[in-house]
C-alpha cells in the first residue's frame, strides 16, 4: 500500500521535473483511485453513480502528506489523478452502458467548474471521443479541459499545471469549450 | 500546415470572443484576410461559446456510434480499432446473418454532399473488386448524419502482428508473399492501385488465407483531403493522427515520398518493402524520424545483410527488382513478382542459397537438427512409455505422482517445455535470492538458467521462453519485463514492459497480460485488446486451437478470488465458473474442450483441490490432496501435469511477559491469534487448517508453554478481563455471539437484537459486565455496540458507517473505523462527533490503547517486517516501538494483514502474532484425467 510519504515524495520528485517519478505515482494513484470508486459503486452512494471531483480529493487526502505539499503540488497532483479519473469514468461509462443503453454516466455537480462532466446531457463516453479528437489539434486545450473536468481543478490550479498565466487558462478554457459544443452538437439534431 | 490553419482559427476566436458580440462581425471581416472558410469556421466556434459565468448545460445533437449503437441493418458489436479514415467496429448484419467491420467516417465528413457523393463512386469501384486474398469493400452505409464503409470483417493477426513477433520462417514469407502479390495483380488489373501497402493492411486469417485490407482508400481518401478538407479541423486533424499512427512513411515509394504522380509500381516497391520485412523481422527503409526515413528511401539500399543466409536467390533478385529507386527501371508487373516467389516455393528451383553465406545457414541448420533429434528423443520416449503403458496390466489407473524439487524454498510458477518432460520454473530457496531453474528430462537435477530473480511465463512450441525479468511479486505473480530467450540458454531479448501474465497460441502469437499504467489489459493476437478486466487477471492461456484465451478473473485488485472465464476473439467474454474464494493455476486440457484449474470456494488459505470445467460450464474435481495444490501445466499431450503441492502454515510467534526470548506458540497447521490476557499470560487462538478438518476451533494456552486447551467451535474475539470466558462467533456468516467457559460452566449465547452478522472484533469492558463488539444491521449499517452480558438486546454506541476497533483501558472511547478506512476516536454512546485520530499514515492499523490511554499501539503498512509504533493521541506523536520478524524468513508469504492476528498487553510487556508461510515441491503428475 502506497504510504502518503512515498507518494508525496514521488509527487515532489515529478513536479521538479523527474518524469520517471510520474511512471511510478500513477499506478499508486490508480490503485487508489478504483479502491474509492469500486466502494462508492459497490452501493454505498445513491443510483450507482460516480462523484469525480469527490473522488478526486478524496484520493488526494488519503495519498498526500498534505503538510508537506503546498497548493502547486496539490494541483500537480490533481492532474495526474485528472487523467486517471477520465480513464476509470469512460470504462464505468462502458460497462454501465452496455447495461442500460447508451445514457451514459449520471454524475453529481460538486463545485462550479464541473459543467461538463456534471451535465447529464453529455454522456461521458462522447466527451471522451471529442477530447481525442481534440488532443489531436490542440493538446493544450484537450489537456485543460481533462484537467477541469475530470480532475475538478480550478483555473489558477490548471494554469499551474500547464504552466500558464490564469488568464491564459481562462481563454484556453473558453475556447476549448466552445469548441467542444460545436462538436457535441454538430450535425442533424437526433 | 493544418496545425497552422487551427492557429489562426483560434486566434482570431480567442480575439473576437473578447468583443461585444455586436462587434464580432465587423472584427471578423476585417481580420479574415477575405478567407470565407476561415471566417466561416471561426464564426462557428464563436456560436458554440458559452459564457464562462452562465454555466448552461451542454447539448448534445451528434449521435455517435456509442448512442447510436446501430447503423441501418447493422448492429454495432464492440470496437476493434481505429484504422485509416476513422474508428473501426465489429458489426452484425442483421439482414444478411453476417458479422461485417464497419469503418465510421468522422462526422464532418457528412457536411459536405459533394465530398461524399464522390466518395460513394469511388466506395463503387471499389466494390467491383472481388478477389479471395482481397478484404471486400460491401458498400457504404449511412444513417442519422453518420457514414460508414460496410467492409468485409477479418480475424486473424496482422501481418504487421506476426512479425513483431520475430521474422517468419522462408517458407511461410513466400506463402504469404505469393497470396499478397495475387492480390494486388487482380487489382492492378483493373487499374486500382493500393498506394498504402504494409504489414499493418495486410491480415492472416484463420486457416492461413492471407487478406488485404483498406485497397485504394488511400486514393478516395486524400483526394477527398486535398482540396477541402483543410478548411475542417476536425477531418484534417484525424488525418493527420493517422499518419502520425503509420508512424513512418518507411513503406512509400521514392516518387510518393516526392510527391510525384503514381502508378501501380508504387505498389511494387511497398510489395518489396512487405517481404524484406518479413524475411528479417525489420523494416526495409525505417529510421528514427520521418525525414531520415525518407531519405533512407530517396537514398540508401536496405541492408541486404540483414536477410537471412538461406534466402534463395531468386527470392534476393525479386528483392532488387522491387527496391530500383528509378521505377521505370524496377519491376514493371506484379505478376511476375507471384511467378518468382512460386518458382522459389518450388525446391526444383528455390533452392539455391548464396554460397558466401553457406557457414551461417550450417549453423542454423545444426541448431534445427538439434531440435529434431530432441523430437526424435521425446518420440521414442513415447514410444516406451506407450509399451509400458500397453503391456501392463489393466487396473484402475491411479495418477502416479514424480517429484521434481528437493530443497526447502517456494515455487512461484513452472511451465512444461513442448517435449512435455523439460520444466522451467521459479523458486526461492532457502537462504538464496529468487531465480530461473530448469530440469531437463535426462537429469533429475534442477539446473539454474543463470536469471536473477526473473520468473517463467511460457515456453513457446518451438522452445522459446517467454520469461519475465526484474520480476516484482504482484500478489504472488510475476510483475516484469518480458523477454523471450532459448530454453538452451542465452541472453534474453526484451519485448514488454509491465507484464503480469502471458502464454503462446498455436499460431505462434502470444496472448499478453500488461499493466498499461492504470488497468490491466490481455492482449491477443498481437496487440489486439481482448479484455480490460476491473480488478486483475492471472494464469492466462490460450487455447489448443487459438481462438478463445481463458483465465482467472479476479474481480478485487489484491485479491485471489474470482471466476473462470475465457474470451473469444471478438472479445466477447463468459464466466464458466464463479465464486471462488482463491484461485491459482490454470491450464487447458489437451483436447481444448476443458479448462483445468486449482482453488477453493471456501478459503483462502489452501487450495487443495484441482476442478476441470467444460466450455459450457460444466464442473468436476479431478483430484484432492492434502495441503495445497496449484496447477502449473498440463502437457501438450494431457499426459503430464505439472503441479506445485505444498504447504501453508500459520504459526504463532510470542514472547511472555518478562520472557527473553519469543517462542513458537504454534499447535497445529493455521495457528491463529485471537487475543492475549492483559497480563500477557494467556493466549486465545484458533485453528482453522487441516488440523481441525477446517472446521474453526478455539484454543486457549499459556505464553510460557504448556498444553492448548480445546474450548469449542467459533472464531474467538475477546477473553474476559478474568479470564474466565471467551467471547466468540459462530456460524457463517457469523450470526451467534456466544461465551465459552475457559474452566467449569455452560456456554452462554447472547440475544442478537437488531444485528444481522457479528464482524470481526469485540472487546470487554473492564469490568467485564458488558461488551463491546462490531456489527451490521440488516439494512447494511455497519456501527459498534454494547451489551450486557447478563441480559438485554444490544444497543448501538456509534453513529452509523464508524466500525469500533480498539477499546480505551476505561472502556468509554473506541477507535473506529469509516467506511473509506479513516480512524477516529469515538466516544461510546455519547452524541459528539468522532475525532480523527491524529497523526496516522494510510497504511496503518490501531492494534491497542497503551495501559495509560494516552497512546496507540498503530501496524505501520509493511511487507513481511511487522513495524509498530506508539501514537500518542493528543499530539499524533510516532514512535517506533518494534520491528518484528519470524525467526526463519524462508518462505513467509504474510505476516499481520490481519490485525487481528496481532495481539499486544497495554503495557507493551508481550505480544503474540500470526505468521504465514507457503513452502512447496513441483511434481509431474501421470494419468490424471
Amino acid at each position: 500500500m502506497a504510504s502518503p510519504r512515498s507518494v508525496t515524495a514521488l509527487l515532489t520528485d515529478w513536479s521538479r521535473g523527474d518524469s520517471a517519478a510520474l511512471d511510478q505515482l500513477l499506478p499508486l494513484v490508480y490503485a487508489e483511485l478504483r479502491r474509492i470508486a469500486a466502494r462508492q459503486l459497490r452501493g454505498e452512494r445513491a443510483n450507482h453513480t460516480l462523484q469525480p471531483t469527490a473522488l478526486v480529493h478524496e484520493v488526494y487526502m488519503r495519498l498526500v502528506d498534505q503538510r508537506e505539499v503546498d497548493w502547486q503540488g496539490r494541483a500537480h497532483f490533481l492532474g495526474v489523478v485528472a487523467r486517471v479519473m477520465r480513464r476509470i469514468l469512460v470504462d464505468h461509462a462502458r460497462r454501465h452502458g452496455a447495461r442500460k443503453r447508451g445514457d451514459g454516466v449520471q454524475c453529481v455537480p460538486i463545485d462550479d467548474l464541473t459543467d461538463i462532466a456534471a451535465a447529464p446531457d453529455v454522456p461521458v463516453l462522447a466527451l471522451d471521443l471529442a477530447l481525442a479528437r481534440l488532443e489531436s489539434i490542440d493538446p493544450g486545450l484537450a489537456r485543460i479541459v481533462e484537467l477541469r473536468a475530470f480532475g475538478g481543478l480550478t483555473i489558477d490550479e490548471a494554469a499551474h499545471v500547464l504552466r500558464v498565466s490564469p488568464s491564459t487558462a481562462k481563454r484556453e478554457w473558453r475556447t476549448a469549450k466552445a469548441w467542444l459544443n460545436q462538436q457535441l452538437s454538430l450535425g442533424p439534431q437526433a | 500546415m493544418t496545425d497552422d490553419r487551427w492557429r489562426r482559427v483560434k486566434a482570431l476566436f480567442q480575439a473576437a470572443v473578447e468583443r461585444p458580440p455586436a462587434e464580432r462581425d465587423a472584427f471578423l471581416a476585417a481580420h479574415a484576410g477575405g478567407d470565407e472558410a476561415l471566417r466561416r469556421e471561426v464564426e462557428s466556434l464563436l456560436a458554440s461559446d458559452t459564457n464562462d459565468d452562465d454555466p448552461e448545460p451542454w447539448r448534445l445533437g451528434l449521435p455517435t456510434i456509442e448512442t447510436l449503437r446501430r447503423l441501418g441493418p447493422y448492429d454495432i458489436v464492440a470496437p476493434i480499432g481505429a484504422g485509416a479514415m476513422g474508428e473501426v467496429y465489429r458489426a452484425r448484419d442483421s439482414k444478411l446473418n453476417r458479422d461485417v467491420a464497419l469503418k465510421v467516417l468522422p462526422p464532418l465528413f457528412a457536411l459536405d454532399p459533394d465530398r461524399v457523393a464522390r466518395f460513394k463512386r469511388e466506395a463503387q469501384v471499389l466494390a467491383a473488386l472481388s478477389h479471395s486474398n482481397i478484404a471486400a469493400i460491401y458498400g457504404l452505409e449511412e444513417s442519422q448524419g453518420l457514414h460508414a464503409l460496410v467492409l468485409e470483417l477479418v480475424d486473424g493477426p496482422t501481418l504487421a502482428d506476426r512479425i513483431a513477433a520475430g521474422p517468419l520462417a522462408i517458407d511461410e514469407a513466400i506463402a504469404i508473399g505469393r497470396q499478397v502479390a495475387d492480390a494486388l495483380e487482380a487489382a492492378h488489373d483493373k487499374g486500382i492501385i493500393h498506394r498504402d501497402l504494409k504489414p499493418a493492411n495486410i491480415k492472416i486469417a484463420p486457416g492461413g488465407t492471407v487478406k488485404v485490407l483498406d485497397f485504394g482508400l488511400a486514393k478516395v481518401w486524400e483526394g477527398a483531403s486535398r482540396d477541402q478538407l483543410s478548411a475542417a479541423p476536425t477531418l484534417t486533424a484525424t488525418l493527420d493522427r493517422e499518419r502520425s499512427l503509420l508512424g513512418t512513411p518507411a513503406y512509400m515509394s521514392p516518387e510518393q515520398a516526392r510527391g510525384r504522380a503514381l502508378d501501380k509500381r508504387t505498389d511494387i516497391w511497398s510489395f518489396g518493402c512487405v517481404l524484406f520485412e518479413m524475411l528479417t523481422g525489420r523494416a526495409a527503409f525505417a529510421d528514427e524520424t520521418v525525414s531520415d526515413t525518407i531519405a533512407r528511401v530517396l537514398e540508401r539500399d536496405v541492408d541486404w545483410q540483414a536477410l537471412p543466409a538461406s534466402t534463395p536467390a531468386r527470392v534476393r533478385d525479386l528483392l532488387r527488382r522491387c527496391f530500383q529507386k528509378d521505377a521505370s527501371r524496377r519491376l514493371r508487373d506484379i505478376g511476375d513478382a507471384r511467378m518468382e516467389l512460386e518458382d522459389a516455393a518450388n525446391p526444383m528451383y528455390g533452392a539455391a542459397v548464396d554460397a558466401s553465406s553457406a557457414p551461417a545457414a550450417r549453423g542454423h541448420d545444426r541448431r534445427g537438427r538439434l531440435w529434431r533429434l530432441l523430437g526424435i528423443v521425446a518420440i521414442l520416449a513415447l514410444a516406451v512409455l506407450a509399451v509400458v503403458v500397453l503391456t501392463r496390466p489393466t487396473a484402475v489407473a491411479l495418477p502416479v505422482f514424480r517429484q521434481l524439487t528437493f530443497q526447502r524454498g517456494s515455487i512461484g510458477g513452472a511451465r512444461l517445455a513442448p517435449d512435455g518432460r523439460t520444466v522451467v520454473y521459479r523458486a526461492t530457496w532457502a537462504g538464496a535470492q529468487p531465480g530461473l531453474f530448469v530440469i531437463r528430462p535426462e537429469s533429475r537435477q534442477s539446473g539454474s538458467l543463470g536469471l536473477a530473480n526473473a520468473g517463467i511465463y511460457a515456453i513457446s512450441s518451438s522452445g522459446e521462453l517467454a520469461v519475465s525479468l526484474g520480476c516484482r511479486l504482484n500478489w504472488g505473480e510475476c510483475l516484469g519485463t518480458l523477454a523471450l530467450m532459448p530454453i538452451t540458454g542465452g541472453s534474453p531479448r526484451q519485448t514488454v514492459k509491465d507484464v503480469l501474465g502471458a502464454d503462446w497460441g498455436p499460431d505462434g502469437m502470444m496472448a499478453v497480460v500488461s499493466f498499461t499504467g492504470a488497468t490491466y489489459r490481455l492482449q491477443y493476437p498481437g496487440d489486439r485488446v481482448l479484455y480490460e478486466p476491473s480488478g486483475w487477471i492471472t494464469g492466462v492461456r490460450v487455447s489448443p486451437r487459438g481462438d478463445r484465451v481463458a483465465f482467472l478473473d479476479h474481480e478485487l485488485l489484491g485479491d485471489t478470488g474470482g471466476s473462470v472465464s475465457i474470451v473469444d476473439l471478438r472479445g466477447q467474454k463468459s464466466v464458466l465458473s464463479s465464486g471462488w474464494k482463491s484461485l491459482h493455476g490454470l491450464a487447458w486440457s489437451s483436447s481444448g474442450d476443458e479448462i483445468w484449474f486449482s482453488g477453493s470456494r471456501t478459503g483462502k488459505g489452501g487450495s487443495s483441490t484441482l476442478y476441470g470445467v467444460t466450455l459450457s460450464g460444466r464442473e468436476r474435481t479431478l483430484f484432492s490432496s492434502p495441503g495445497t495444490l496449484k496447477l502449473n501445466d498440463i502437457s501438450r499431450d494431457g499426459q503430464r501435469v505439472l503441479l506445485t503441492r505444498g504447504t501453508t502454515r500459520g504459526g504463532i510467534i510470542g514472547l511472555a511477559p518478562g520472557g527473553e526470548h519469543e517462542r513458537d506458540l504454534s499447535w497445529f497447521d493455521y495457528s491463529t491469534v485471537a487475543d492475549l490476557s492483559s497480563d500477557g499470560r494467556s493466549l486465545v487462538f484458533y485453528e482453522w487448517g487441516e488440523g481441525v478438518g477446517a472446521r474453526p476451533t478455539i484454543f486457549i494456552r499459556k505464553t510460557d508453554g504448556g498444553d492448548a486447551i480445546q474450548l469449542g467451535e467459533g472464531r474467538p474475539l475477546a477473553l474476559s478481563p478474568d479470564g474466565r470466558w471467551v467471547a466468540a462467533v459462530q456460524g457463517s456468516p457469523t450470526l451467534q455471539l456466544v461465551l465459552l467457559p475457559t474452566g467449569a460452566g455452560e456456554a452462554r449465547r447472547l440475544p442478537r437484537g437488531s444485528v444481522a452478522e457479528y464482524l470481526d472484533w469485540a472487546a470487554w469492558s473492564p469490568d467485564g459486565r458488558r461488551i463491546v463488539f462490531a456489527g451490521r444491521e440488516s439494512t447494511d449499517v455497519r456501527r459498534t455496540y454494547v451489551q450486557d452480558v447478563d441480559g438485554g438486546d444490544p444497543r448501538p454506541v456509534t453513529p452509523d458507517g464508524f466500525v469500533g476497533i480498539v477499546l480505551s483501558p476505561d472502556g468509554r472511547s473506541v477507535v473506529a473505523v469509516d467506511r473509506y478506512g479513516e480512524y477516529y476516536v469515538c466516544s461510546l454512546g455519547q452524541p459528539t462527533e468522532p475525532r480523527p485520530l491524529a497523526g496516522y499514515r494510510d497504511g496503518d492499523v490501531p492494534l491497542q490503547w497503551s495501559a495509560d490511554g494516552r497512546a496507540v499501539f498503530v501496524r505501520e503498512a509493511g511487507n513481511l517486517t511487522l513495524r509498530i509504533d506508539t501514537l500518542d493521541l493528543a499530539t499524533g506523536t510516532r514512535r517506533p516501538w518494534k520491528a518484528l520478524t519470524p525467526p526463519d524468513p524462508t518462505a513467509v508469504i504474510d505476516i499481520g494483514s490481519d490485525p487481528g492476528q496481532i495481539r499486544i498487553t497495554p503495557d507493551g510487556k508481550a505480544y503474540a502474532y500470526t505468521y504465514w508461510t507457503f513452502e512447496g515441491e513441483l511434481y509431474l503428475a501421470e494419468g490424471l484425467k
